[in-house]
């Protein structure tokens, strides 16, 4: 819903529904819910208990940690892959990270977003229960079609951790969990742009092959890590891979991201090298530091307006 | 130390409500019987030690072996340890020798024979007791890092590595501090928390606080600003005592109240605290306060107008967290943690130098119904994301995760 003026904006009109878990579920329906199909699954889903109070956040990283053995490798150790997916999901969940009161003003949250480059801030209401969820999603739909005059070379990351289509799995997979990145590009030996895999593609890659059911008859975390040393990244990883170069409008990246659904773009030069990466969190803070938050808070709660001075 | 006799967990239902209660002893009743160790440098003085005053009988309360293990050494030991803190903080211009890093080591296996480390997790706070996983017998060891570690020395970090990978599992206050080089190793982040219940942090009665400032002669009748902070150059006390002299200029009779402790660790406090004095000179409404009792920071804390935080590096911020607790509103820069609990004009202001310190001081301080409101936001903050509470599930979560089921617990 887009409200007609700043005055009149209220946070929950900028949240959405977001998507939760039970804290009692089976881990099982936490891995399915963040994998179940590419490309359309979120990152993260909020962990309520029944009367919908917030419990923790559980996310696709952790996910890849847990079936890493990063996280819970001793359960695993005495219950087997088959049981750890049957313990609840709030015992591998995390405490819920950025919670704000939903009596706050959506300012309040932008200016905490930007401060905090965090992309996902959860609204509660009395007794933690949860009202919603403020991602970058609602953030950038503001942004659809208005031409801000910031090129997206002047705000994307420059440190770009990346993987080859040959490569095993398992170690493009934990380059992804020890660098706390949701994506890798995929790049030739010459450094162009092959595709891209996401913390999710790996999990939809478990999901959708057969492999789950193998996966369940793991006594340890061991059995999932062989078979991830089996497969190459070129199973998992995306070919399909919307880019953007680096003299383009962060009007025009925001526009890309919603329309074909992806969390990043890989920037490209001309002749289809990798040589940065922009999140939906990066046009955010880039905006908001480029042009000044007050800019992005009259972008977001103001007047819809194309063009930005 | 050990106290079984600690608070129980019902204590905080009012605060934290039922439900969360019995997810803290749905948790706690995984791990029963888990003997943790949790290590660190001193008893007094310093975030770590509040923190494990608060967490160790709250832990033990929930049916959980936890004990809490000082190590300790001589002048130059902590000496040197505090170089170490503050180059792997990112101070470039320190120089620690051979026959430096040679005590470090002899002083912490000078310490294994003394201390029982002996657990299913030991936790390992901060540098000073890092190196005693070399003499790790048994059990998971974990090292808690309050250090922000995002740009260290490079020569001190690769000494101190070599002792970090060693360890099985590493947890951080922030995500942006742990270092790019430790791969292959699980690392948590958790937020560190204050303890509502604690002398540091619990109601006061209105008699209680004159007492306080009777007894440390500030004026109740005139508006009061103030830093807490340990006497340290990364906590910029000089800023501080800057940016209230500019507040007066515009506010005739505003008074300062300079709070801060010496760490045992801590041999650089006393150095900081002369040179602060020294700035202070004989002016009767700056107030140096050291060493104070937790129940008179407290009250210093709930008396202020504005409380101030000019550090240019935090491991968090607790300071800051406090303070909003007391429904203060805080006007901080930009170090650590204190970005996710000063929401800028929403719970008070980020900043950059004294100058403007001083202007959002003014401004607040003329205007006592909006650092009302900014209070009253800042508290209901702190209660939703930083209390002990919460920083115990993920603690309990933490050890689900590495020793798995306790044996007591009946597999299903």
């Amino acid at each position: 819903m887009r409200a007609e003026g700043r005055g009149v904006c209220r946070l929950l009109d900028l949240a959405r529904a977001g998507h939760t878990v039970y804290r009692s579920d089976p881990l099982a329906v936490g891995i399915s819910m963040l994998a179940g199909k590419r490309g359309r699954s979120p990152y993260r889903a909020a962990v309520v208990d029944k009367n919908m109070r917030l419990s923790g956040e559980l996310s696709g990283r952790r996910i890849l940690e847990v079936l890493l053995g990063y996280r819970g490798a001793s359960i695993a150790k005495r219950l087997g892959v088959r049981g750890l997916l049957r313990e609840p999901i709030h015992i591998f969940a995390d405490e819920a990270r950025h919670v704000l009161h939903g009596m706050l003003p959506p300012d309040a949250v932008l200016h905490y977003m930007v401060e905090n480059k965090t992309g996902y801030v959860m609204i509660v209401g009395e007794a933690r229960v949860l009202k919603g969820v403020v991602d970058e999603t609602n953030v950038l739909e503001r942004l659809s079609g208005v031409r801000t005059y910031v090129r997206v070379g002047d705000t994307m990351s420059r440190e770009v951790f990346t993987a080859r289509a040959g490569e095993r799995l398992l170690d493009a997979s934990r380059r992804m969990v020890e660098r706390r990145v949701r994506r890798l590009p995929i790049v030739s030996r010459g450094g162009r742009l092959r595709g891209i895999m996401t913390a999710t593609d790996i999990l939809c890659y478990i999901l959708d092959t057969g492999k789950y059911a193998e996966l369940l008859r793991c006594d340890t975390n061991v059995g999932i890590l062989e078979l991830m040393e089996r497969e190459k990244v070129g199973e998992a990883m995306t070919f399909k891979v919307v880019t953007i170069g680096p003299d383009e409008d962060l009007g025009e990246a925001a526009d890309k991201m919603l329309e074909h659904d992806v969390s990043g773009l890989p920037v490209v030069d001309h002749s289809g090298r990798l040589i940065g990466i922009l999140s939906r969190i990066d046009v955010i803070a880039g905006l908001a530091k480029l042009k000044g938050l007050h800019t992005l808070v009259e972008l977001v709660c103001g007047e819809p307006t194309h063009e930005l001075t | 130390m050990s106290s079984p006799s600690g608070r129980i967990i019902d204590e905080y239902e009012p605060i934290i409500g039922r439900s969360e209660m019995q997810e803290i002893l749905e948790l706690a009743e995984r791990v029963h019987g888990a003997r943790i160790i949790h290590v660190n440098s001193t008893m007094y003085g310093g975030g770590v030690a509040e923190m494990l005053r608060s967490l160790v009988p709250l832990a033990n309360s929930l049916g959980l072996k936890v004990k809490w293990e000082v190590i300790e050494g001589d002048d130059s030991f902590f000496k040197t340890t505090k170089s170490i803190h503050n180059a792997l903080q990112g101070n470039m211009n320190i120089e620690i020798s051979e026959e430096m890093w040679s005590h470090y080591l002899e002083v912490n296996e000078g310490n294994v024979r003394k201390l029982d480390l002996e657990g299913d997790v030991i936790l390992i706070h901060d540098p000073q007791p890092l190196p005693l996983i070399l003499h790790r017998r048994g059990g998971v060891w974990v090292w808690r890092c309050h250090v922000d570690m995002s740009s260290p020395h490079p020569d001190v970090w690769a000494r101190i590595r070599e002792y970090v990978l060693k360890y099985d599992a590493l947890v951080f206050s922030l995500e942006r501090y742990a270092p790019g080089d430790v791969l292959g190793k699980p690392v948590y982040t958790r937020f560190p928390a204050i303890d509502p219940l604690s002398d540091k942090n619990r109601s006061l009665s209105v008699d209680e606080i004159l007492r306080v400032l009777e007894r440390y002669d500030v004026d109740p009748d005139r508006p009061l600003i103030g830093q807490v902070a340990r006497f340290d150059p990364w906590k910029r006390p000089l800023d501080a005592l800057k940016a209230y002299r500019l507040a007066r200029e515009k506010i005739p009779g505003l008074q300062m109240a300079m709070v801060g402790s010496f760490a045992h660790d801590d041999p650089e406090g006393e150095e900081w605290y002369r040179k602060v004095k020294e700035e202070v000179g004989d002016d009767g409404d700056i107030h140096l306060l050291t060493n104070l009792k937790d129940v008179e920071v407290n009250a210093v804390q709930r008396s202020l107008s504005v409380a101030l935080q000019m550090s240019i590096r935090e491991g968090f911020g607790l300071s800051v967290t406090e303070a909003l607790w007391k429904e203060v509103p805080v006007i901080a820069r930009r170090a650590g943690g204190i970005p996710l609990q000063v929401i800028d004009g929403f719970t008070g202001f980020l900043i950059e130098s004294p100058e403007e310190a001083a202007e959002r001081a003014v401004y607040l301080i003329k205007r006592p119904w909006m650092a009302r409101e900014l209070g009253a936001r800042g508290h209901d903050h702190v209660k939703r994301s930083f209390i002990i509470t919460k920083l115990l599930k993920d603690y309990l979560r933490m050890h689900i995760d590495l020793v798995g089921l306790a044996p007591e617990i009946r597999i299903r």
